[in-house]
């Protein structure tokens, strides 16, 4: 899952007008790192913006068959922490305290993890 | 460093840590078991809906992230046989960055013929840059005449500088081209080693260190590090007549 072809699944989305806006969503979506960070919100809800750049740096390494190093992350920590968790924060999935670097709550609509093909394991 | 040995303790403190990010429990088994004996610890995270066959992130002793790439990738690298270092290191790869983790690290199962092997590409590759100094630790007599041809090759080979250290002393025929170094009863009998400083190019620069703990096992380290190189040879130049 999760490559740069990435097609959010509309009907999940136009499911949620209404109580959503559908447009944000879709540009968030359609953002590579945001969308990873989304997933790794969606099963790990409280991580730090350390701990978000780790592991999207590593997704990025694993999706091109390269070595992700302190340089490749490095962007990428900025970028979350100045635009993604923000953003994400901003349409209300999560609470993000950039005093402490982390996020500290995570909710994220149905809607949006169904248009990501995310699913839960069964129990 | 005022020995071989405190080289090699210098590694052992340098604790790393293997974050291994996968749903496939027989992975992290498989990777605990590699990395038993090295001075990595090895732990596990789920890996939830990210990525299909996961990733290790690779920490420094502090924490901080070190680099981090994809499982079937560092399951490849850890596959001498299919990929020697350095034949990756040639690769497109920053080679820094992608043997940070496993150089540095200290293996402690190499068997002679693991120990010949690397010894050979660090062999070849100073013979690929035809300058430099070239030090190779046979630790006994034997061992060098078993390799005499090869070293002659090297030691007349454009302007490599080659010696040789042993802890017993050479009674054979002399030999063209290279400083050989006795000096019975000294550490030179327990450690195998290799070192090229890479002559005018510093990123060439490699050496292997071990220490035969029990006999025909060893435990040590290679390294590309250009610093690690430097210090060893200084300290055979300094500690051993050379010249």
């Amino acid at each position: 899952m999760g490559n740069d072809e990435f097609e959010p699944d509309p009907f999940a989305l136009e499911a949620a007008a209404g109580e959503l806006p559908v447009d944000d969503v879709f540009r968030l979506l359609a953002d590579r790192h945001a969308r990873y960070a989304l997933i790794y919100l969606h099963d790990n809800p409280t991580p730090t913006v350390e701990e978000l750049a780790d592991v999207l740096a590593a997704k990025d390494a694993s999706d091109r068959a390269t070595i992700a190093t302190p340089a490749d992350r490095n962007p990428i920590r900025i970028r979350l922490y100045h635009a993604i968790l923000p953003w994400i924060d901003a349409l209300g999935f999560i609470a993000f305290d950039p005093g402490t670097n982390a996020v500290t709550d995570t909710e994220i609509p149905t809607a949006v993890t169904d248009a990501m093909g995310v699913t839960d394991p069964p129990p | 460093m005022n020995s071989l040995g405190t080289l090699i303790e210098r590694i052992e403190r340098q604790r790393k840590t293997l974050e291994v990010h996968t749903d496939d429990d027989a992975i992290v088994a498989e990777l605990g078991r590699q990395f038993e004996t090295r001075t990595v610890d090895v732990t596990h995270r789920s890996l939830g809906s990210l990525d299909d066959s996961g990733f290790v992130i690779v920490r420094s002793t502090d924490g901080e992230f070190r680099g981090a790439l994809g499982i079937d990738q560092f399951r490849a690298i850890l596959s001498p046989q299919i990929h020697p270092p350095w034949e990756l290191a040639d690769a497109d790869y920053d080679r820094a960055e992608l043997f940070d983790f496993l150089e540095n690290t200290l293996f402690t199962t190499y068997d002679r013929r693991q120990m010949v092997a690397t010894a050979r590409e660090i062999e070849e590759r100073a013979w690929r840059v035809g300058s430099g100094r070239l030090y190779t630790g046979f630790q006994r007599a034997a061992a060098l005449a078993a390799q005499t041809a090869v070293y002659e090759r090297l030691g007349s080979h454009g302007s490599l500088a080659v010696a040789v250290f042993l802890d017993d002393a050479w009674d054979r025929a002399p030999l063209d081209g290279m400083t050989v170094v006795s000096k019975p009863g000294s550490e030179l009998g327990e450690f195998w080693f290799v070192a090229f400083d890479g002559g005018d190019t510093e990123m060439e620069s490699c050496a292997l260190l071990a220490e035969e703990r029990r006999d025909g096992e060893f435990y040590g380290f290679w390294t590309y590090d250009p610093s690690m190189v430097d210090e060893l040879v200084a300290y055979l130049e300094t500690t051993y007549d050379v010249s």
